[in-house]
């Protein structure tokens, strides 16, 4: 008797709850408000050291990192549309070549150098893909920030990876993107350039290991114009750490299974 | 076989859609709303309907159930698969579910046919990811699967639009269904397990009512410079393809093809310091193949229709305004009034009434949002500029209009990474109505389907899983306090377009679902589905106790006597 006393109970219980769970307003209210956007304070400093510093990175990024990890992606959107190049885990080795896990366009990959021969897996299959000559000295291309040195803002110091970093940030125009641009990459001259890389404006931030000087992270985003779209929003960034790590190490192609 | 058996049968056929009606329509949205409160009421939901079972058959009937269920799900994965992969991998199912549920309690051969037939039946009948879609809509026309589900394209635009100068309205939608309904293969392609190595090769399709279903219109029943006009612009998969325009005799052809080799991007990342530059050079090389895309189909279609393209707003809308932006020029008519002025926007988002006098306004977009104020003098001026300061990634922008507020004036429902609600007063100044507290939130339109009395809000948005990232079909009422979600559908939608395409005088909702390519007609269901199923799994429940009751009665009433 006692335990159909109970069961009854529970179905009321339940009865109750249930209704509850029906007829509460299980809206999704969301306030108003305004925005806000923070700005960080930027410092100045004087152009002759931020040339000094971001030199010095350069030079011992370039010359001295012999093995480091990275991660990064460049992600473009222009209204709905959203693509993105990802490195979700690389490691390099100048003696060996570079190890990549990432996608492109929603596609996983895993992409690997060795030596002079490169090779793609975009599914389960190994490929060999004809190998780029430069791609091998990866931390080349940073020259071109010197010719804007004078123009840097530092920003507040931050961490990243535990490693106290300096900040520097610059906004180029299009005029300043044909300065800046590296020795090897040209801007294709088109009638669409003349039209809408003047009107592009590029951030570039980038920072510098306070204790080593070396690049630990980039990032630029690129506003441009496109027709009939509003703007391109590209976004690169990318970070590097375990600078010369004897943890790092890349395993021979033989463990793919790849035969040379 | 004897009667009862039969019977048994029967009831089993009839619970096996009452399983799928609770597990999709009560279970999983409970879950997906309400995290711990709903796994919790779907526990004793579960709980107490088993509990209601008469002992002896309780496990069996949990087991018919769970079942099912795997049947179902199995047998809807298998749906895209050539038919020979579909006869084999549903004998394996059947057999496999089979020898499970045989291990777990006593199930009897004939009634798992029962069930395993009844799962078939409904994946020949219905689409195996619509279900959730039944407790509001009912599913007017599903389309077949309009292209390779093997590629990198996640959806394509959607389009309602007349195009065949009949007075209805059609879809319009692109695919290559020719190509993926004589086979999926691929073609050859030297990787051809990467995706990114083809062409992209899509038709643009025109689907016409024609009184019971959808038919694709074969061109010369339609005006191909009437659906070129109706093209949105889309920068699919920028900046990693070039594209080209074709006329043929199947349509409008798009054909998108990769502008560099996976592995020569990959190498140009890789050398970081180059990388946003080699980037750049590519964004240019792929917007110009874009603007000559655009320029030649002008041409083609100019060329063969005689008419003439370019118009970005047309005339026929209710406003009476057309518009157009060339040459950093702003041209068009209002009320036949013709209009221009410089212009620093490319794009033009769309038109509103934001005041009560007879002006209409154009939102324009480009670095930042700027609206023009035209009237019908045909006087047009710049009113307000909405600017990166205020709006950070206002440039990427995309909107819908309408009143929401139903002061008679349009507001500006705006998708940038934090969506909000924007309302333009007298002197050009903006009011926030609304802003959304995370960045899941997208406006996708603002209808009125079926019999709703009044517009609502159509948005994509999560479900209270963060985890999850899938953004789900909500609908919203808009109230000075915030959005009150009215209801949510547990599956991905988007292009929501809402438009009268089968003449019937009510709205409509059609619908992509990305990746599988299939887009649905969605009509309003009056059938209220949701407070059905709870109903009735009340009722079973308080059958099964009422049963408990009458046996305790009688096994008491046994005892005593």
């Amino acid at each position: 008797m006692l335990g159909l006393k109970i069961k009854l109970l529970a179905v009321l219980t339940f009865i109750v709850f249930f209704t509850t769970a029906l007829f509460s307003g299980c809206g999704y209210r969301l306030a108003s408000g305004t925005v806000e956007t923070n700005q960080p304070k930027k410092e100045i400093v004087a152009a002759n050291l931020v040339k000094d510093i971001l030199e010095k990175s350069l030079d011992k990024t370039k010359n001295q990192a012999t093995k480091f990890r990275f991660q990064g992606w460049i992600s473009s959107k222009v209204q709905k549309r959203l693509t993105n190049l990802m490195f979700n885990d690389g490691t390099y080795d100048r003696q060996v070549g570079f190890f990549i896990k990432g996608s492109l366009l929603r596609t996983n990959f895993i992409y690997y150098r060795w030596k002079d021969n490169s090779y793609i897996n975009g599914g389960n299959k190994w490929r060999r893909v004809s190998s780029l000559p430069n791609a091998n000295e990866p931390l080349r291309g940073f020259e071109g920030l010197l010719v804007v040195a004078d123009r840097m803002n530092k920003l507040p110091d931050q961490k990243i990876l535990s490693q106290e970093c300096s900040v520097f940030q610059v906004e180029l125009n299009g005029d300043d993107i044909r300065k800046v641009i590296p020795t090897g990459i040209s801007i294709p001259n088109y009638e669409v350039t003349k039209t809408f890389l003047p009107t592009s404006k590029l951030i570039y931030t980038i920072w510098i290991g306070k204790k080593d000087s070396y690049i630990y992270q980039y990032e630029t985003v690129l506003t441009m114009p496109v027709p009939g779209a509003g703007m391109l929003d590209q976004t690169t960034f990318f970070r590097f750490w375990d600078y010369n790590s004897r943890n790092i190490n890349i395993p021979n192609p033989e463990r793919f299974g790849i035969i040379l | 076989m004897n009667p009862k058996n039969i019977v048994e049968k029967i009831i089993l056929v009839f619970l096996s859609f009452y399983f799928l009606a609770l597990y999709e329509l009560v279970v999983t949205p409970a879950v997906m709303e309400w995290s711990f409160f709903g796994i919790l009421l779907s526990l004793i939901i579960v709980g107490l309907l088993s509990f209601s079972i008469p002992s002896d058959k309780r496990i069996s009937y949990l087991i018919y159930a769970l079942a099912f269920l795997a049947i179902n799900r199995a047998l809807g994965n298998l749906k895209n698969a050539s038919i020979i992969l579909n006869v084999v991998g549903s004998v394996i199912v059947f057999f496999v579910i089979f020898f499970i549920s045989k291990y777990f309690g006593r199930v009897s051969f004939g009634s798992f046919i029962v069930v395993f037939l009844t799962a078939l039946f409904i994946n020949i009948t219905f689409y195996p990811f619509e279900y959730p879609l039944w407790s509001k809509f009912i599913v007017k026309w599903r389309s077949p699967v309009l292209y390779d589900s093997n590629s990198t394209i996640d959806y394509f635009p959607l389009q309602v639009a007349n195009v065949d100068g009949k007075g209805g309205k059609e879809i319009i939608v692109q695919g290559n269904f020719d190509r993926t309904k004589k086979s999926t293969k691929d073609e050859g392609l030297d990787g051809e397990d990467f995706p990114f190595q083809k062409n992209e090769e899509s038709t643009y399709l025109v689907f016409s009512w024609n009184g019971k279903t959808f038919d694709e219109l074969k061109q010369g029943e339609y005006s191909i410079s009437e659906v070129a006009k109706s093209l949105k612009n889309d920068y699919l998969n920028f900046p990693y393809y070039g594209v080209k325009y074709n006329l043929s005799s199947n349509g409008i052809i798009k054909n998108l093809t990769p502008l560099r080799k996976p592995e020569v991007l990959i190498e140009n990342a890789m050398v970081f310091g180059q990388a946003p530059f080699s980037a750049i050079s590519l964004d240019l090389e792929s917007i110009m193949q874009y603007e000559e895309a655009e320029k030649s189909l002008e041409k083609n279609i100019a060329h063969n229709s005689g008419k003439s393209l370019g118009t970005n707003i047309r005339l026929d809308n209710p406003m009476q305004i057309s518009a157009q932006i060339k040459d950093s020029l702003l041209t068009g008519e209002y009320k036949g009034k013709p209009f221009s002025i410089q212009t620093g926007g490319s794009a033009i988002l769309g038109t509103a009434h934001c005041f009560s006098d007879d002006s209409a306004q154009l939102i324009v977009l480009g670095r930042d949002l700027y609206v023009y104020s035209v009237n019908i003098k045909g006087e047009i001026r710049l009113i307000s500029q909405l600017s990166t300061k205020k709006v950070p990634d206002i440039g990427t922008a995309d909107l819908v209009i309408g009143d929401v507020d139903l002061d008679g004036k349009d507001e500006l429902m705006l998708n940038t990474e934090y969506a909000r609600i924007l309302k333009l007063g007298e002197q050009g100044e903006w009011k926030v109505l609304w802003l959304s507290p995370d960045n899941s939130f997208r406006f996708e339109s603002y209808t009125r389907i079926g019999e709703m009395n009044r517009s609502e809000i159509f948005a994509l948005s999560n479900s209270f899983m963060r985890q999850n990232k899938t953004k789900y079909v909500t609908d919203y009422k808009f109230s000075p306090s915030g959005l009150e979600q009215q209801w949510r559908i547990f599956m991905g939608l988007t292009e929501l377009t809402p438009g009268d395409v089968d003449g019937d005088g009510q709205i409509e909702l059609i619908s992509y679902l990305p990746y599988k390519h299939v887009i649905f007609v969605l009509e309003k269901s009056k059938i209220p589905l949701v407070p059905l199923v709870y109903t009735f799994t009340i009722c079973l429940i308080l059958l099964g106790f009422y049963g408990k009751l009458g046996k305790a009665k009688l096994r008491r009433f046994k005892g005593d006597s």
